[in-house]
């Protein structure tokens, strides 16, 4: 009988630890057995604060430099073309940016790093308006010349990238 | 001293069956709908860079693009995420008729015949009527042509979607 009611005690003690760690439990599993979703997971949660344009210019830059240090991170380790090339579009934003908290130089330095990153990629046309027009494109953001008038925009779907509203069939 | 080794088993071992029911009614269903919801960003993420990658760069880093994408799709479609199958016949069909443009172009007959067929392969499963080489053609003319005026009008990456464009069949 004892030995029941101590089983029954470890039992709730079990669902209970469980209960509080399954989604810790779940990420952990997909950490393990599928490391690039959660890396693309993360890449996606980073851009998207990184390219809202709801916050102040301060507060977009920290976010752009931090998801361009993520990606940075990625393609310096494993050369790997998809990290290099949104690492290139959040340069070119931080040039808006920089512009925008009237930083030449820095904004300057950052369009030559994009410029630079697109040229590997075998990018055409790298002057700094098509690149500007690009990224306004993938992101839904207006083109440099009003970035002043977006930087009030809602920051929500917005600023995700175009394709990834597509809906998978069926929902 | 044997009483207390006992009921300390006995309590381990209802921590881990607790633990274990709990990993199999929640973690599990929730690992899975995550990878769902994580496959369709990856997705989305290499979509999004092959297209512009498409339009913008050369054509050797085009044709990486097209490639890596076919490679992520194949990675994620041995995952046999059944929700996205579609989607992935789709890009998959849709990545093949951009390289098979491209290799026509470059005058690459046997390498363009080689990815009409990978395009035909999938086409029927996306329930697109006609399947014939001209019809596939014609469509992923149509297509591009179409993404072309969307961004001209919009300003914006068209979105990727299921191209179910019945008048391209006829």
């Amino acid at each position: 009988m004892r030995r029941a009611i101590v089983l029954g005690i470890g039992i709730l003690i079990g669902i209970a630890v469980g209960y509080v760690s399954r989604g810790v439990v779940a990420v952990d599993i997909l950490n393990k057995r599928e490391p690039y979703l959660v890396s693309a997971y993360l890449q996606y949660i980073g851009e998207s604060a990184a390219f809202c344009t709801n916050r102040g210019l301060q507060e977009q830059k920290a976010s752009l430099l931090s998801y361009g240090g993520f990606l940075a991170k990625g393609f310096e380790s494993h050369p790997n073309d998809v990290a290099r090339f949104y690492y290139a579009l959040a340069e070119a934003r931080l040039s808006t940016v920089e512009s925008g908290l009237n930083d030449r130089p820095a904004a300057i330095t950052h369009m030559q790093n994009a410029q630079e990153q697109l040229s590997k990629l075998g990018w055409t046309d790298v002057a700094p308006e098509h690149i500007l027009a690009i990224v306004a494109r993938v992101y839904q953001q207006p083109e440099p010349s009003s970035f002043k008038e977006q930087s009030a925009s809602a920051c929500s779907e917005q600023s995700r990238p175009a394709l990834m509203k597509s809906q998978a069939i069926g929902e | 001293m044997k009483k207390i080794a006992t009921n300390v088993l006995c309590l381990l071992l209802g921590v881990i069956l607790g633990f274990g029911a709990v990993i199999l009614t929640w973690s599990i269903p929730l690992y899975r709908s995550m990878k769902v919801s994580m496959a369709d960003i990856y997705l989305s993420l290499f979509g999004t860079y092959t297209y512009v990658q498409y339009r913008e760069a050369g054509t050797t880093q085009a044709k990486v693009a097209l490639t890596t994408n076919l490679r992520a799709i194949e990675i994620l479609r041995a995952q046999h995420i059944q929700k996205l199958d579609a989607r992935f016949e789709f890009e998959t069909g849709l990545t093949d008729l951009r390289l098979y443009r491209m290799a026509t172009h470059a005058g690459n007959k046997n390498e363009a015949d080689e990815y009409m067929r990978d395009a035909q392969r999938e086409a029927p499963k996306l329930g697109w009527a006609d399947t014939s080489s001209a019809a596939l053609a014609r469509l992923i003319e149509a297509r591009e042509s179409k993404e072309l005026q969307t961004e001209k009008e919009t300003g914006q990456v068209p979105s990727a979607s299921v191209d179910k464009s019945p008048e391209v069949h006829n």
